[in-house]
């Protein structure tokens, strides 16, 4: 069972949580990604620019990757890393309105 | 995870992060992934988390960080005792360190950057490979030394200072070069190609292990079987570069990439490797074009090709404001103007699979003969040899003929030998006239909006005296190829292939970089590299017979010069106005902008574009140290 999935059982049902929770992400298409030991490189290939995510945002990047929504991504890494849950959604706020200025990813709205 | 990272994530996204390993020698400290003991309460130890990680080696008493790639990992077994055969390199070169000593280095053969302590004579002892394709950089801090092949791995250490190096940064906007072994960074160093250095109880200490062509040596020419000889090397330095995994090929039409891609071709086939990609950028202008003939060569060698229009490839928003971004968040200031396009060719590769990008790089410098053999000429009275030089020249480039004839009586004959045996004379009898000249040179060719500070003006003009006039007599054609070693200009151009191959997660390589190539054709005489009247003859024969409709037996070096200055013209205004001008070099006393902005206006206004390069270096200088002051 991949971590998503693993961390996706503990929420009783989707339409508990609120609707930017069962928000998910899609990667832009223009967008590579690379993974170098454990971090991801990002090349966005019509800014040309490059992001480079280490540790914790790279397993960020996976999950979305992966399909999971928003809140799934808040279960796995609230599992994962013994942090404040309030400063976790925080900064994965930030993250993602960062990916998403950057256009390295789309909000998909579940659909 | 690290415990770190359990306790406080970080949603860090951004480019430019510090990847690298950096050995350190000094105090130990908890945490520190120690390699050797070095002492009382030191240690050799890598410190930063930086990816991808260094092997390491601790045998008797020799430690040992190395990264990089050995190609002879089978010689050096057989010559080093029990050597089990899934040794790490690192295992290896303490090996051959506890064998050899510092002697080691000519054994080796391979990209690498080495740090190695030494218990036995209490030493730090590091090396960089012969052409410099692994970097190496080293800061002395106090009474610890921290080594690494990346900048930014070292910068990103609070205990090493982020002081630039504002002469050094001056001096570029001056069209001069500072010393190989400084850095845009007042506290780091850097060790060059083929050098290796020690630490001891006296300080650091560095030199040159490996010489291609010692000066005032005979030289051991290769005529005879030069071709075969090439051929031999020219096919082990591909090789080579494709046992790094899935290759793409940076295909212009030019010789030095289809010969490359013409042997990869079939190097990959014989091997059962993947057919290498065709990766190849089309170039809008007509002068610089080359679709038809990077098309033929990809179908022609039956390899898959990715064609993508450069002004795609240059980005959404330009390529100058690309470049200016990469250079932001690049390790040294940015020095090729057409990288952001060449990394979008990369990416585009790493997504068809190809974690190798081989290049044509090192062509133009070691296939190709400088003009300054004519200098050599003149002063062997060899006027046959000038006149057949001036016909190659003639046929290979599109210079006009009498631009040639200029270039070689004088640019490349006559004045370096006059200015060489003029300034050797009064050196002798009149030194002063010959400082004030220096002086008087050095002022002209300062722009006066450059180094405004007293202070920094007169830094600047103690170093370039330092560095010009020093006469150089004979030998012109072997000192011009030996410049390509010891130049700061070719070590940044390695240095930031590398971070660029780095940044991606691939490797950039370069068979015409390969040390055992560069030895031999350095031995090859320069009538045989022009074999058949023809710049590049070694290749060029092969190739013409390989691809007869390709029209290579008669190609002329294209060049993007023009191109350049088009694109530099159109994209000034803005990237100048998104840019702010240039507050961070004024700041530093770098520039005076009330001067300069009117330079810039007045070159722009008059279209002299041979002077642009150095307007698009000076806000390429500018991103870069905004980003770090």
């Amino acid at each position: 069972m991949t971590v998503s999935a693993a961390a996706a059982e503990n929420v009783t049902s989707p339409h508990d949580r609120p609707a930017a929770d069962r928000s998910r992400f899609r990667v832009n298409p223009n967008v590579v990604a690379q993974r170098m030991g454990g971090d991801v490189v990002l090349v966005h290939l019509r800014t040309n620019q490059i992001c480079e995510l280490s540790d914790t945002s790279a397993r960020a990047w996976d999950l979305l990757t992966s399909g999971a929504d928003k809140g799934s991504v808040m279960a796995s890494l609230e599992s994962e890393f013994d942090v404040d849950p309030a400063q976790l959604r925080a900064e994965l706020d930030d993250f993602l309105a960062v990916l998403i200025e950057r256009e390295l990813i789309d909000a998909n709205d579940g659909r | 995870m690290t415990v770190a990272d359990l306790a406080a994530p970080r949603m860090d996204v951004g480019a430019g992060a510090a990847t690298g390993w950096v050995a350190a020698l000094g105090a130990w400290r908890d945490g520190d992934s120690i390699v050797a003991p070095a002492g009382r309460n030191r240690s050799l130890r890598l410190v930063g988390g930086g990816a991808p990680r260094p092997a390491t080696a601790h045998v008797a008493t020799c430690g040992v960080v190395f990264d990089g790639v050995l190609h002879n990992r089978a010689e050096l077994d057989r010559r080093l005792e029990g050597v089990a055969p899934a040794a790490s390199d690192a295992e290896r070169v303490a090996r051959a360190y506890l064998r050899w000593g510092a002697d080691m280095l000519p054994h080796l053969r391979g990209l690498f950057a080495i740090v190695v302590w030494d218990g036995e004579r209490d030493q730090l002892f590091c090396a960089r490979d012969r052409m410099g394709i692994h970097p190496l950089y080293y800061a002395e801090v106090g009474e610890d030394l921290f080594v690494s092949s990346s900048l930014d791995a070292l910068v990103a250490l609070p205990s090493v200072p982020t002081t630039l190096n504002r002469a050094a940064l001056a001096d570029r906007l001056c069209g001069r070069w500072s010393a190989i072994g400084e850095t845009y960074y007042a506290a780091v160093n850097r060790l060059p190609s083929g050098h290796a250095m020690r630490r001891t109880s006296r300080g650091v200490e560095s030199y040159r292990y490996w010489d291609p062509a010692p000066l005032g040596q005979p030289m051991q020419w290769v005529r005879d079987d030069a071709v075969e000889r090439f051929d031999d090397a020219f096919d082990r330095a591909v090789s080579r570069c494709l046992d790094s995994g899935p290759a793409g090929i940076f295909l212009s039409g030019g010789l030095d990439s289809v010969s490359i891609a013409a042997l990869a071709a079939e190097n990959s086939r014989d091997r059962g490797y993947p057919v290498p990609w065709a990766l190849s950028l089309a170039f809008p202008d007509p002068e610089c074009n080359e679709e038809s003939v990077q098309r033929g060569v990809a179908h022609d060698l039956g390899l898959p090709q990715a064609m993508i229009p450069f002004d795609v490839a240059a980005g959404r928003d330009g390529l100058l404001m690309s470049a200016l971004e990469l250079s932001r968040t690049s390790a040294q200031p940015l020095l090729n103007f057409w990288l952001p396009a060449y990394m979008h060719l990369a990416a585009e590769g790493q997504r068809r699979g190809c974690t190798t990008i081989l290049t044509g790089s090192g062509g133009d410098e070691w296939l190709g003969v400088s003009s300054y053999l004519a200098a050599d000429l003149i002063s062997a009275f060899d006027f046959r040899g000038l006149y057949e030089l001036w016909r190659t020249q003639r046929k290979s480039y599109t210079t006009s003929s009498w631009s040639l004839v200029k270039d070689m009586a004088w640019y490349f004959g006559g004045k370096p030998l006059l200015t060489g045996a003029a300034v050797e004379m009064l050196r002798r009898t009149a030194p002063s006239v010959l400082d004030a000249n220096k002086r008087r040179f050095i002022a002209r060719t300062t722009p006066d909006w450059v180094a405004p500070e007293p202070e920094l003006r007169r830094e600047l003009n103690e170093r370039a005296e330092r560095n010009t006039g020093q006469p150089e007599f004979g030998q012109f054609y072997l000192r011009t190829m030996k410049r390509a070693l010891d130049h700061l200009l070719p070590t940044l151009e390695v240095e930031e292939t590398f971070d660029a191959g780095r940044r991606l997660g691939q490797r950039k390589l370069s068979p015409y970089w390969d040390a055992d190539l560069v030895e031999l054709l350095f031995r090859i005489p320069p009538d045989v590299l022009n074999r058949g009247g023809r710049s590049k003859g070694l290749v060029r024969q092969a190739m013409a017979r390989r691809f007869p409709h390709l029209g290579f037996e008669a190609q002329k070096k294209v060049v993007a010069v023009n191109y350049f200055a088009s694109v530099v013209h159109r994209e000034w205004q803005g990237g100048w106005e998104r840019l702010g001008g240039v507050p961070t070099l004024e700041r530093l006393g770098i520039v005076d902008v009330s001067k300069m902005e009117p330079t810039f206006r007045e070159l722009l206004a008059t279209q002299q574009s041979r002077k642009y390069f150095n307007m698009w270096d000076t806000i390429n200088l500018e991103v870069w140290a905004r980003e770090r002051c």
